[in-house]
């Protein structure tokens, strides 16, 4: 094995981890909204987010940004709250909207910054980002292609074959991803507010 | 009222030291051949406060280590990793050398003397797996400018290392 290749299975492994589900659910809050027929949006906004993680991934490891990582761990529910929010109003299950689209990028640069806690962890010694960030966050990546996948199946289950109107599926996992977020919330609450 | 003021503070700060990160489970182990001085330098990097629970102690971020501390901690990941030299058939011995805590990770230094490059170990990295089910150790080893690795999880503990 290289070490290129532990460090892919890490950040795979890590993604799907069931406790570490925020980026999961996530996903399946900003893709709730959608009809099976916008595939091709979905796919657009989980690409964006995984764009943004990079982005964040890139200035972490020159030491560019360095962020709390109390404070990540405080928005990165904020912004399931948010979005579990917005898709029950009027843009959220609108198609034409581009609003999606900036959510992924944004949000996604804040959840990669929850990654780059870890960074630190991961380097030692020469070549940083080639040998261990980039296979680590490409792993990530991936995990969220599988979950992205996966997804769509469900979707298209539930949409198409069971005849699920829309609109009840996305009060179901929008209501799903905001209560599991809520609890990530409160026990994320920087000490501030203790 | 005080009471209730009291129980809040109390839940809320329980909070706050049980679940403040996001739990993230792995450690990386660095062997790197020193070929000059005939040793096997071994670095193995881990989260301190993993470290402090594998003890059962509670260490905090920017805590300083008592010296029994660092002297547990440095037993505890000495005897969580073996390297046998298979073409040998020989165990080797590590030495601890010493411990290093940078904010939230600690170094432990351990190193085998009078080391002879042969061309294959078996190696077991089980750091940590006595604590976390999901704790995943990275070992990477160095030869001239190779780097042979493996990944080692609580159902997956012994690994066969072939240097080329």
């Amino acid at each position: 094995m290289s070490a290129f290749n532990s460090y892919l299975r890490l950040g795979f492994e890590h993604i799907l981890n069931i406790e570490a589900l925020d980026h999961v659910i996530f996903i399946i809050v900003l893709l709730a909204a959608h009809r099976p027929r916008h595939w091709l949006k979905m796919l657009i906004a989980v690409s964006l987010f995984g764009l943004g993680h990079s982005l964040s991934l890139t200035l972490a490891s020159f030491d560019m940004v360095s962020i709390d990582s109390e404070l990540i761990e405080f928005l990165i529910p904020l912004t399931i709250l948010f979005t579990a929010v917005l898709n029950l109003s009027k843009f959220g299950p609108n198609p034409e909207s581009k609003g999606k689209y900036w959510i992924s990028i944004l949000f996604g640069i804040i959840h990669g910054l929850g990654f780059s806690n870890y960074y630190e962890m991961l380097v030692m010694g020469e070549n940083r980002y080639w040998s261990a960030l980039l296979p680590f966050n490409l792993g990530i990546e991936l995990g969220q292609v599988l979950i992205f996948a996966c997804f769509l199946v469900v979707i298209f289950l539930g949409q198409v074959v069971l005849n699920i109107k829309n609109r009840d599926w996305n009060i179901f996992f929008s209501g799903l991803g905001f209560g599991l977020a809520f609890i990530m919330l409160i026990k994320n609450l920087p000490p501030i507010f203790g | 009222m005080k009471t209730v003021k009291i129980a809040i503070l109390l839940i809320v700060s329980y909070i706050n030291l049980g679940f403040a990160l996001h739990p993230f489970h792995a450690s990386i182990t660095q062997l790197r051949h020193n070929e000059e001085e005939q040793l096997l330098e071994i670095t193995v990097k881990l989260f301190t406060d993993d470290l402090g629970k594998a003890i059962g102690e509670e260490i905090l971020i920017g805590d300083e280590l008592s010296e029994l501390q660092s002297e547990q901690i440095g037993e505890y990941v000495r005897s969580n990793f073996k390297i046998k030299d298979l073409e040998n058939n020989k165990t080797l011995n590590c030495t601890l050398i010493g411990e290093e805590t940078e904010y939230d990770i600690t170094f432990i230094y351990l190193e085998i003397k009078d080391f002879k490059l042969s061309k294959a170990y078996e190696i077991s990295q089980t750091v940590l797996f006595d604590q976390f089910e999901d704790q995943s150790n990275i070992v990477n080893f160095l030869v001239d400018k190779e780097t042979y690795s493996d990944y080692f999880t609580p159902t997956s503990t012994q690994k066969t290392f072939d240097i080329k």
